[in-house]
């Protein structure tokens, strides 16, 4: 492994970039709801701020790891995906926000769809490689991945949490467009599993009312409180921003300043020209991300490549979509911004893996070498 | 086969085109949210940007004070405190059981009543209480508690109780005058509104800004007016007398100066508290003086004999036929002595109505008509008092056969009793007819005079000697005529009787009167005239000379023996040999707001220890409420609220202390924050590091920040308020 390359510094810098502004904007978004409800105003900025320093520390670190190995512990960690969801699903920490999204480790609780989101991505990438010969088929190679895909993204999708449900599945179907799988095989499984699709958001009066809230919005009726108060961020910060710091709309205005709506803070205080910035350091990540699975000799590290740039760029859009209005609102947070825990450790993690496989690029696999 | 796991350029290529779907479907994606970006940020955001400042910012009232009415001798007769009124947004009311039960115990009504009103639907804003004076509310009113909202309602004061009520007026629950001088000067007492526009935080809480858009509210302008609180006393206590005494249905009194026609006293009895406004019961509300009208009877026979006189038909020495009439139309003459003839003399002191009839008959209704109009019959006053009821007079075209003789003894004509006292004032005044005012000056809250009400000369009505003939005439009458019961020892008094029959369903009455006295003092050089009205006497008295007369004698005693601060009643109108004994105990003292200026501490959530000993350094008394009803140590307990609040500055009566109300510390303790020291920081970085710290900040006076209080390192509950105080170099 001498001959290895440089880490892609383009994806690094975005990553760098959004993680050091993400301190600034957690600051003053999560300032008044802190000081409020814990009496200090630097209470979630001091907890965030370590998460970003851990999560810097684990991108330097885990891109000197060589992904390779984590062919060897995809198995043991879809299981413990598993075990862990079911686990949320009877005894989470209870329904926060209406949902027992939970677990609750004393100081390290967490979301278990964090994890698995990439527990099944590595799973899917490591499958696609093992069983890349028989992917054609649909018993040998197309129904077992597919068996992993359904069985992750139900275990979320019951808790309820259909919009990371939603994002795990497109993700790993999508690496299943990228494999030998069969275009049928694949319309097929979309074709079968829309009655059910509708079928569960018909039965969550939750959904249902963003969907109609969204649609009367869109007819120019009247807004969700929550987007109209996001769009009133945006549109006040205009094109250059009230100022870091200046933001009104955390005070008591918009709920989730500081976590799933903080686009909206972004571009009341530093404006358009804010929310471009952001816009483009996603994009160079897409951009880039999707270059180093297309550059990768290595299936594995291809596949793997472009299920984490897929998961981290889809969050994004989802987010700001949802924040400017785009979309139904729906809870994803805006990847290394917003203030969400243990998410911003994960995709630290991620990124990592996603920077040791462009350090790889020009290697052919050690599979090829060892056949 | 074995091939197929090599990678062919083949499947690489197509693998690199499937990504390249993604990101161009990512590129798509990315440009919409863009596209909405320029939409909202750029496009539209005008509309976002009103939208945003509409929810920000709190638009607050600065209520102006409304001016101060003061009497001739700067007596403060209306002043201004203020209620409190109790208003809950049940959206943002946290437990509103909790808050139900304080109301409830604070104001002693159920707890379900103010329930009911926490579970308002749709709406943010419902009055708990209003209009709750400062004892009342029992600190309620400094008490921080969600969703409720404090509201101070500024209110007028009547240090002088029901005296001059009707001349002041009073005010609504909204402090705007409706009637009196409150209503006729409102606009000059009421001041400009100001206003601050404050920031607010999504719960609707005011944030403490440097920049508050500000326009300060302009307090009202000052009245001061003629009247003169201890003549006005002397007035209406005499007259309240009168009316009990006599069995009367109510009465009227005017004290005025003849030489300047300033009102000095003015009053109908029965009166009301403008304190304590009943709606129930506004009998006494009205100023009768200007709001009533009447048939005089007898005193408005200085018409006839002042226009005679004038015409030059008749002398103090005229003799007059009576003997032909006796009776005109069903009004009884109540004539003494059936004597065939008098002379003018005799006419006017025993108010013979035969003589009178005869009088007008050779005057004529042209220029009976044209004297009555001369002496303001018919038109207004004019004063600066709403409500002025200019009454009757009929144009001789309108006269019947009987219109001439009736209205020289005062029937079929219809005034007010000021109209009648300014008649009689223009005799008192050689002639010469001056205006009556009741407004002697308008001050700025600066002190500046805006308005001097100065005496005005309306016309000549009749000549000199004219006048003095008739005073002398008049003074006969008290001398020893009709109105011997108005002499007052030491001074020569001119006046004259009536004694009118009312009309009862259409016909003059034998059993109703309208008693009166109009007199002047001192004859020789008249200054006050006094006139005083009792309605429907009905102790059997019902004689002018009988009823009225005895009042306007006690008023003008009280008046003449007054050694008090006045500058018009006292000695000064006595002749040179009176040696009646000067009396001052007449009015009640009433105290006078002192000066003195004290500044009230900030000692919210202090320890009630160090509260205690800070009021000690600065020799302030205090109250002490304890809210919990605990027995403990003051170790635990501290400084929950206080009235006044803190950085205010209140005025020292004598006995101001301070409330406090004291609560157990209890597991408050580990929330205790350390104030930060603010000192040398410019004062927008104290205001953010004492709300970054967890303290809401106060600031007093401007420019560089010289202390702040409580000290550094004063360990403090959230959210307490510093105070900073600034100077400028």
């Amino acid at each position: 492994m001498s001959n290895r390359n440089k880490i892609d510094i383009w994806i690094l810098i975005p990553v760098l970039m959004l993680m050091l502004f993400s301190i600034g904007v957690v600051y003053s978004a999560s300032s008044t709801f802190a000081l409020e409800k814990f009496q200090d105003s630097n209470y979630l900025i001091k907890q965030h701020a370590v998460k970003i320093i851990i999560s810097i520390v684990i991108i330097f670190a885990v891109a000197r790891i060589d992904y390779i190995n984590l062919k060897g512990i995809a198995k043991p960690m879809i299981w413990l995906a598993i075990v862990l969801l079911i686990f949320t699903l009877f005894s989470g920490r209870g329904p926060i926000k209406g949902a027992s999204r939970w677990i609750n480790l004393g100081p390290l609780s967490f979301q278990p769809s964090e994890f698995a989101r990439y527990a099944i991505i590595i799973y899917v990438a490591f499958l696609l490689t093992k069983k890349k010969d028989y992917m054609d088929l649909l018993y040998r190679g197309y129904l077992p991945v597919l068996f992993y895909i359904l069985v992750i993204s139900g275990l979320i999708l019951i808790q309820p949490n259909f919009s990371i449900a939603s994002i795990i599945f497109m993700t790993s179907m999508s690496l299943l467009f990228l494999s030998e799988a069969k275009k049928k095989h694949i319309m097929f499984t979309f074709a079968a599993l829309m009655p059910f699709a509708v079928l569960f958001v018909l039965s969550k009066d939750y959904i249902l009312n963003r969907i109609s809230s969204y649609s009367e919005y869109n007819s120019g009726g009247s807004t969700s409180y929550q987007l109209q108060q996001a769009l009133i961020g945006f549109g006040n910060g205009g094109l250059l921003g009230i100022g870091p710091g200046n933001s009104n709309q955390r005070d008591f205005f918009l709920p989730e300043a500081h976590g799933d709506f903080i686009f909206s803070i972004i571009g009341e205080e530093y404006g358009f020209i804010g929310t471009l910035i952001i816009l483009s350091l996603y994009f160079i990540i897409a951009v880039r991300g999707f270059k180093i699975a297309k550059e990768s000799k290595d299936e594995f590290g291809k596949y793997l490549a472009f299920g984490i740039t897929m998961l981290i760029v889809l969050n994004a859009v989802i987010n700001m979509s949802v924040a400017s209005g785009v979309i139904p609102t729906t809870g994803v947070t805006l990847p290394f911004v917003s203030y969400g825990g243990t998410s911003i450790v994960f995709s630290a993690l991620a990124i990592g893996i996603l920077l040791n496989i462009s350090s790889h690029r020009d290697e052919i696999s050690d599979e090829l070498v060892i056949e | 086969m074995e091939f197929k796991s090599y990678k062919s350029p083949d499947r690489n290529l197509k693998q690199r085109r499937r990504i390249n779907i993604f990101l161009l479907l990512f590129s798509g994606i990315f440009v919409v949210i863009l596209l909405k970006l320029i939409n909202i940020q750029i496009i539209d955001s005008e509309k976002y940007k009103i939208a945003a400042r509409k929810q920000y910012e709190n638009k607050i009232t600065l209520t102006p004070y409304r001016g101060m009415i003061y009497d001739r001798n700067m007596n403060v007769l209306v002043s201004n405190t203020h209620d409190y009124s109790f208003a809950a947004d049940p959206n943002m009311t946290d437990d509103p059981e909790k808050v139900a039960e304080l109301f409830a115990s604070v104001f002693g009504k159920s707890k379900q009543e103010y329930l009911n009103k926490l579970s308002t639907p749709n709406t943010s804003f419902v009055y708990l209480e209003r209009g709750v004076d400062i004892e009342e509310a029992k600190g309620l009113d400094t008490m921080d508690i969600n969703g409720i909202i404090v509201l101070k309602e500024p209110k007028r004061i009547y240090n002088y109780g029901s005296l001059a009520s009707q001349v002041l007026g009073f005010t609504n629950a909204d402090n705007k005058g409706q009637s009196g001088i409150e209503l006729s000067m409102d606009k000059e007492l009421s001041g400009k509104e100001g206003f601050v526009i404050m920031q607010r935080d999504g719960r609707g809480n005011n944030r403490p800004s440097l920049e508050f858009p500000r326009k300060d509210s302009e307090n009202g302008n000052n009245i001061v007016l003629t009247l003169d609180i201890n003549i006005q006393r002397f007035a209406e206590e005499e007259l309240a007398d009168g009316v009990k005494k006599f069995n009367a249905e109510g009465g009227k009194v005017i004290v005025q100066s003849v030489k300047t026609g300033e009102v000095l006293a003015m009053s109908s009895y029965p009166t009301f508290d403008p304190n304590n406004i009943k709606t129930s019961d506004t009998s006494g509300m009205k100023n009768a003086v200007i709001t009533d009208i009447f048939e005089p009877g007898s005193t408005f026979k200085i018409i006839t004999a002042a226009a005679s006189i004038e015409e030059n038909l008749e002398d103090r020495s005229s003799i007059i036929a009576t003997e032909s009439v006796n009776e005109v139309k069903g009004l009884k003459f109540n004539e003494d002595n059936k004597t065939s003839s008098i002379s003018f003399q005799q006419a006017i002191e025993q108010s013979s109505n035969a003589a009178f009839s005869k009088i007008a008959l050779k005057l004529g209704p042209e220029k009976f008509y044209k004297y009555a109009r001369d002496f303001g019959i018919g038109i207004y006053n004019g004063i600066e008092l709403p409500g002025e009821n200019k009454g009757i007079l009929k144009r001789p075209l309108d006269f019947s056969g009987v219109s001439l003789p009736y209205m020289s003894i005062g029937y079929e004509v219809l005034i007010n009793s000021m109209q009648l006292t300014n008649a009689y004032a223009t005799i008192a005044n050689n002639g010469k007819m001056m205006k009556s005012y009741i407004i002697k000056r308008e001050f700025s809250p600066a002190g500046i005079n805006v308005f001097e009400g100065r005496p005005t000369m309306i016309r000549q009505v009749v000549s000199e000697n004219t006048a003095k003939l008739l005073t002398s005439l008049f003074t006969g009458v008290v001398e020893r005529g009709t109105g011997m019961d108005a002499k007052v020892e030491g001074i020569t008094v001119a006046g004259k009787t009536g004694t009118a029959q009312r009309i009862i369903k259409g016909e003059y009455s034998s059993s109703s009167h309208n008693a009166s006295f109009v007199g002047f003092f001192p004859a020789e050089d008249p200054q006050i005239i006094i006139t005083v009205i009792i309605n429907n006497p009905q102790s059997g008295e019902y004689y002018g000379g009988k009823v009225a007369a005895p009042v306007f004698q006690k008023i003008t005693t009280r008046l003449i023996n007054f050694s008090g601060a006045s500058d018009i009643a006292g000695k000064s109108f006595v002749n040179v040999n009176y040696t009646g004994e000067m009396n001052s105990g007449i009015v009640k003292n009433f105290s006078e707001p002192s000066d003195k200026k004290l500044f009230i501490p900030n000692l919210l959530n202090l320890r009630y220890e160090d509260a205690i000993e800070i009021l000690k350094e600065n020799g302030l008394s205090f109250e002490t409420v304890d809210i919990e009803n605990k027995e403990t140590s003051g170790d635990s307990k501290y400084i929950e609220s206080q009235y006044p609040m803190p950085n205010e500055t209140v005025r020292d009566n004598g006995n101001f202390s301070i409330k406090l109300v004291v609560k157990e510390r209890g597991s408050d303790e580990e929330r205790l924050l350390v104030t930060p020291d603010i000192t040398n920081l410019s004062l927008r970085k104290a205001i953010n590091v004492l709300i970054s710290a967890g303290f809401d900040a106060d600031i007093n006076g401007s420019g560089k920040i010289i202390d702040q209080s409580p000290k550094p390192g004063t360990k403090l509950l959230p959210k307490s308020k510093i105070i900073i105080y600034c100077q400028n170099n």
